[in-house]
């Protein structure tokens, strides 16, 4: 451990720690392009250029580390390093290095897709100069180079920073991609017939500092400063990676990593960030619908949960019910399925599908569900693993399904085969799947970008998502639509169920009552995660403020 | 000198002086330049599929392979012609006569630096010292040197060559 | 004039001096035999550091004290590396030792390998110098067969390994870092610093690099010990050095003079003076990384001290010498078009900073320059020296900044005339007379 004078002020810099990390870390910015914290040290860009007392040339910030100096050499009788980052010295080296960059670099930035979030943009007008003395041709070199099936290089703007190819050989270990050629000739590429396609090939992209790696399927689609961007976690497995979602207008434009050092560092799959391909143009619809003679008719909310609640409520055997739940669902709407659960079948049935697959060793886990950690935590039932959906509603009277697409690729006669005496089936999803359209009754959810929730992963983080888009209004999260029911149910004559057992109509009015002078009669995210906090003790007192965009860790969640 | 990759990948000679150079160092990966030098002096060249095929043997990625390959300027990754002439350009040289021959040279042999005869025989490049300062202009054709090289003893010299 | 001593040259001229038998019939090995029978590997260690040999690849550091660098422990895997790599313009010294005297390199690297407990070592030879590298490969085998190399050797105890790597044609190898990526089977870029070669070289385990001449003054060392070499010429580079003629001098060639010889014998005494009998017009006083002097300039000894008093440093030794007839723009042309050809690419100062340089001094040649490119250049040479990841930047640099600075009219005039000074209009070749 030592001690540094920065610009005036005190840092500590660690032994294992370089002078940029530590100046990073206490907020002392000195810019840098090949540096990246999660790759190894190479000084080859020479941004990082400071000068410390005692050196006769400038050195790179990025390989310094910091010796501790006995203590009749401490300089000023304390420091083991004096170091200026802001010196007319260390700017005209900046301004020198910026120089060389642009040199041969296209200076088209009005009609480059990174204008406005490119490091070259970024220093050259905090350190740059205004003009060019380099009157000469540019260099030219490959341009709308097809790296990978998802990315697309420009090497004149390639600043030859190797971060993208560190990645690949640090990170994935895939190897991809190399420098060829040498000097000023030296660019990046891939060798013939064996593209960048591993399966984290656009982390690629998000660490180019430059314009010269670009997502194909985002590259000129909008002008970065027109995105807004919200937080959430990606929902393709238990991992959880922490993500940005920008959107235009109420689109999803990409999905990017975001930092999370408790969950996924800077990186995230590819498989993860096409979700927001693979979204798009799924059928969606906007209301509750009942079908009637094999057509569905968009019914009111309250005549649709009038019609289903006496339908479905306390009318079957519990060996004739099956309710298949899903890890896609959040905290806040499986404590919402339990109320009505606890309302419909006077208990807390049904089982979250078990889904896996393959995992990595970087980020990709086996379990294929966001939430298959948080339904543990909130002590719910599972399947087997990957079990066949036939199994699960073999003989069944009644199938309620939510947010799984469990008849994927099935008929209704296979759906009849395994169980002849199926009355109902309920489904709630986002997309009108193919397993909503083999319902009787479908209602439309909020999809995970369109509400707000929380999620534990495999390790027991929990993290937030948030709405990143606006849904229509007859979309809502489970939690909404269990609200609603509650409100219905509320104003409903109990004998609408047509029961004659009175004795559960007590059970349902006793829920009733309970949860009436509960907040969440009035809908909303915060009263469930109430809901929610009151099921986990480990965060009984939790504020939504504690929940940084790190999230917080449970230690009784996860995989310990 | 010319062998195609199917031949030389078929050839057993060339696959035991590859088995042989894998051991020759500490570590396998060491052997890298001598087996891109055994391929090139057999192939004249080396192709992708030899690079690929070497990226095997080492246990190194081919785009590995491409980068080593396409930094060393010995290395070539396309066909030349079947002799190779490098001219020093290095200011010794330049000062003992060297731009002349190479004048000469390209004039003779009616090809420019990089180009390569119509008939498949000549390379012509430029190379930076070939550290016989004393003795320029010198050049090298494939692996010999020939040093003090005037343009009637160039024209002597390539006689040899077919 | 200096007195001739013939350190690294006695066996040259012998007949078939790069034979083993030949060249231990004039003394080959005997320093061998005599560290691994008589000496301890301390006292080897202390007689090169108390000799002050100097590396002779162009940095001039003590090679005694850079070997002390190594790990001390018996154990760990050590690697000594001889840098073969001749490549620098106007250094053609090492050539001569390899084609003609490889044993003096192979005992000075054996005995080294004893003064440090060294594993094994590798022979990074250029990729161009094909003779040289069959006639070490043979000195190798030769070695082996008489047990100089290889287990156990002459019954010491110690084991040691030779290795001959080839390299592939790129200046930038003779940089240590380089050269151990190279012979890594790697792209040959400079590795950036820390962590260093003496901790992490070769594989990641702790390496020394040191030149072919440096090697083969080790033998003499220990055969009459460090004090006695030590005193031999100048003080700051003490022992003799192989110093190359080349350009316009009338007897080109290698010469191995004591390094306190003056500039002025070197080229009037040893050389035979000017080609053409023209007059001096400058000189590059050791390999053409390091600043150029002027005609006025070679009253120095060919040391640190006396070559430091012009602006200018003993570099690898390779002095080119540049008449009246040279266009002084012309020879930058050439001296930067080889580092622009030569910078591996991977640092932005000399991947871009040497293109840039040599456009502009490219332009001025070409009668196309505009006033204010030599400042330009100039400010471009800043911001290369001194702040790139290796020496090859400064390389670059110091022959730039030193010819505009000592020839500035002949540049101003190029830029002004758009032609060449009258009197470079016919430059002196071999061809001339």
């Amino acid at each position: 451990m030592a001690l540094v004078w920065i610009d005036g002020k005190e840092i500590v810099v660690e032994k294992n720690e370089t002078l940029l990390q530590a100046a990073l870390r206490e907020g002392i910015y000195i810019p840098y392009y090949c540096y990246h914290p999660s790759l190894s040290i190479v000084g080859q860009c020479r941004m990082c250029l400071v000068k410390i007392e005692g050196m006769p040339k400038l050195m790179t910030a990025c390989n310094t580390y910091v010796p501790e100096l006995p203590k009749e050499k401490k300089i000023d009788g304390k420091y083991d390093m004096k170091v200026y980052t802001r010196t007319e010295e260390v700017k005209e080296a900046r301004r020198g290095i910026l120089e060389f960059l642009l040199l041969n670099h296209p200076l088209d930035c009005p009609i480059c897709d990174q204008a406005g979030e490119c490091q070259l943009q970024i220093y050259s007008y905090e350190y740059g100069n205004a003009r060019s003395d380099f009157r000469f041709e540019k260099l030219h070199f490959p341009k709308r180079v097809e790296l990978g099936e998802h990315i697309v290089y420009d090497a004149e703007r390639c600043i030859k920073c190797t971060r993208c190819i560190r990645f690949c050989n640090e990170i994935t270990k895939t190897q991809e991609l190399t420098l060829i050629d040498r000097g000023a000739n030296t660019y990046v590429d891939t060798f013939e017939g064996k593209k960048l396609n591993n399966p984290y090939s656009v982390c690629t992209v998000d660490i180019c500092p430059v314009g010269a790696l670009t997502f194909k399927e985002f590259r000129f689609k909008e002008r970065v400063w027109f995105l807004q961007g919200s937080n959430s976690v990606c929902p393709e497995c238990s991992r959880n990676c922490a993500i940005r979602v920008d959107t235009y207008k109420g689109e999803i434009m990409r999905i990017v990593p975001r930092f999370n050092p408790e969950v996924n560092n800077y990186f995230m799959c590819d498989f993860g960030r096409l979700l927001s391909e693979r979204i798009k143009n799924k059928e969606l619809r906007n209301s509750p619908a009942i079908k009637e003679n094999g057509a569905f008719k968009v019914k009111s909310e309250k005549e649709f949960y009038t019609t289903l609640l006496s339908k479905i409520t306390r009318k079957y055997n519990s060996n004739e019910v099956s309710v298949i739940l899903s890890g896609r669902m959040t905290n806040e709407e499986i404590e919402a399925y339990k109320v009505f659960s606890l309302i419909v079948f006077g208990e807390v049935v049904g089982e979250f599908l078990y889904v896996t697959g393959d995992e990595d060793k970087i980020l990709i886990k086996k379990e294929k569900r966001a939430n298959y950690f948080g339904a543990k935590t909130l002590k719910m039932k599972f399947t087997k693993e990957n079990e066949d959906v036939t199994h699960l509603i073999k003989n069944k009277k009644l199938v309620v399904i939510i947010r799984e697409n469990v008849f994927k690729g099935k008929k209704e006669e296979d759906i009849k085969k395994n169980a002849p005496s199926l009355e109902t089936v309920v489904t709630f999803d986002t997309f009108f799947t193919e397993t909503a359209q083999l319902s009787d009754f479908y209602v439309p959810l909020a999809g995970w970008f369109e509400m707000e929730g929380t999620v534990i992963n495999f390790n027991g983080q929990l993290q937030k998502i948030s709405k990143c888009i606006t849904p229509p209004k007859g979309r809502k999260p489970f939690y909404d639509v269990v609200s609603t029911v509650l409100t219905i149910l509320k104003d409903m004559d109990t004998s609408d169920f047509k029961s004659e057992k009175t004795k559960e109509i007590e059970s349902i009015k006793k829920v009733l009552e309970e949860f009436k002078n509960r907040e969440v009669m009035n809908k909303g995210f915060y009263p469930w995660f109430k809901e929610v906090k009151n099921a986990i003790p480990e965060i009984k007192n939790l504020s939504l403020k504690d929940l940084t965009s790190f999230g917080i860790f449970l230690k009784e969640s996860g995989n310990g | 000198m010319t062998k195609s990759s199917n031949e030389l990948l078929s050839d057993r000679e060339f696959l035991r002086k590859i088995e042989k150079l894998k051991k020759l160092y500490p570590e396998e990966k060491s052997a890298l330049l001598a087996m891109l030098h055994l391929c090139q002096s057999e192939m004249g060249y080396i192709s992708l599929e030899i690079q690929e095929f070497i990226a095997k043997e080492l246990k190194l990625s081919p785009a590995h392979i491409k980068g080593v390959v396409t930094f060393y300027e010995m290395f070539f990754d396309k066909p030349k012609g079947r002799n190779l002439i490098q001219v020093c350009r290095t200011l010794p040289c330049m000062l003992a006569g060297g731009e002349i021959l190479f004048e000469h040279i390209s004039t003779k042999l009616g090809i420019k630096e990089g180009q390569t005869t119509s008939d498949g025989k000549w390379t012509l490049m430029t190379v930076e010292c070939l550290a016989c300062c004393d003795k320029g202009p010198a050049i090298m054709i494939n692996d010999t040197l020939y040093t003090r090289v005037s343009p009637r003893e160039f024209d002597e010299i390539i006689k040899d060559y077919r | 004039m200096a007195e001739v001593e013939k350190i690294l040259t006695s066996r040259i001229g012998t007949k078939s001096s790069s034979d083993i038998d030949s060249a231990m019939q004039n003394g080959a090995y005997e320093a061998l035999i005599k560290a691994l029978t008589k000496m301890t590997p301390e006292q080897v260690l202390n007689e090169v550091k108390t000799a002050n040999l100097k590396g002779r690849g162009g940095a001039g550091f003590p090679a005694g004290i850079k070997l002390s660098f190594l790990p001390k422990d018996k154990k760990s895997i050590k690697y000594l590396v001889c840098n073969a790599d001749e490549s620098e313009p106007g250094t053609f010294k090492d050539r001569l030792l390899i084609e003609n005297d490889p044993h003096r390199i192979l005992e000075g690297i054996i005995i080294a390998a004893y003064a440090v407990n060294a594993t094994s070592g590798f022979i990074y030879i250029r990729g161009e110098m094909a003779s040289g590298a069959k006639i070490l490969e043979k000195a190798i085998s030769q070695a082996y067969e008489r047990h100089f190399l290889g287990k156990n050797i002459m019954g010491s105890g110690l084991d040691f390994d030779i290795y001959l790597v080839r390299g592939a044609g790129a200046y930038i190898c003779g940089e240590e870092t380089a050269l151990m990526n190279s012979i890594e089977g790697k792209r040959g870029e400079p590795r950036t610093k820390p962590p260093f070669p003496a901790n992490y070289g070769v594989y990641g385990k702790p390496s020394n690099v040191n030149n072919v001449e440096t090697y083969a003054n080790i033998p003499t060392i220990i055969e009459k010990g460090g004090s006695w070499y030590s005193k031999i010429g100048s003080q700051d580079t003490p022992g003799t050095r192989l110093f190359g003629l080349s350009g316009h001098i009338k007897k080109p060639g290698i010469y191995e003079l004591k390094s306190n010889v003056t500039l002025r014998e070197l080229i009037y005494d040893f050389g035979g003076g000017i080609l053409g009998d023209k007059k001096l017009k400058a000189v590059i006083p050791g390999g053409s990384s390091v600043p150029v002097l002027k005609a006025d300039e070679i009253n120095v000894t060919m040391d640190i001290q006396g070559l430091k008093k012009v602006g200018s440093m003993p570099g690898s030794g390779g002095v080119i010498v540049l008449n009246e007839t040279v266009c002084i723009v012309k020879a930058l042309l050439n001296l930067i078009t080889f580092y622009e050809r030569e910078s591996c690419g991977q640092c932005t100062p000399c991947r871009e900073g040497t293109h840039f340089l040599r456009l502009l001094i490219e332009n001025i040649e070409k009668g196309e320059g505009v006033e204010g490119d030599c400042e330009k250049i100039l400010s471009i040479c800043k911001n290369i020296m001194g702040r790139t990841i290796c020496p090859l930047g400064d390389a670059a640099v110091m022959p730039v900044e030193s010819f505009i600075k000592k020839f500035r009219d002949e540049f101003e005039f190029h830029i002004k005339e758009k032609r060449c000074l009258p009197e470079t209009f016919k430059m002196t070749t071999i061809f001339s007379e």
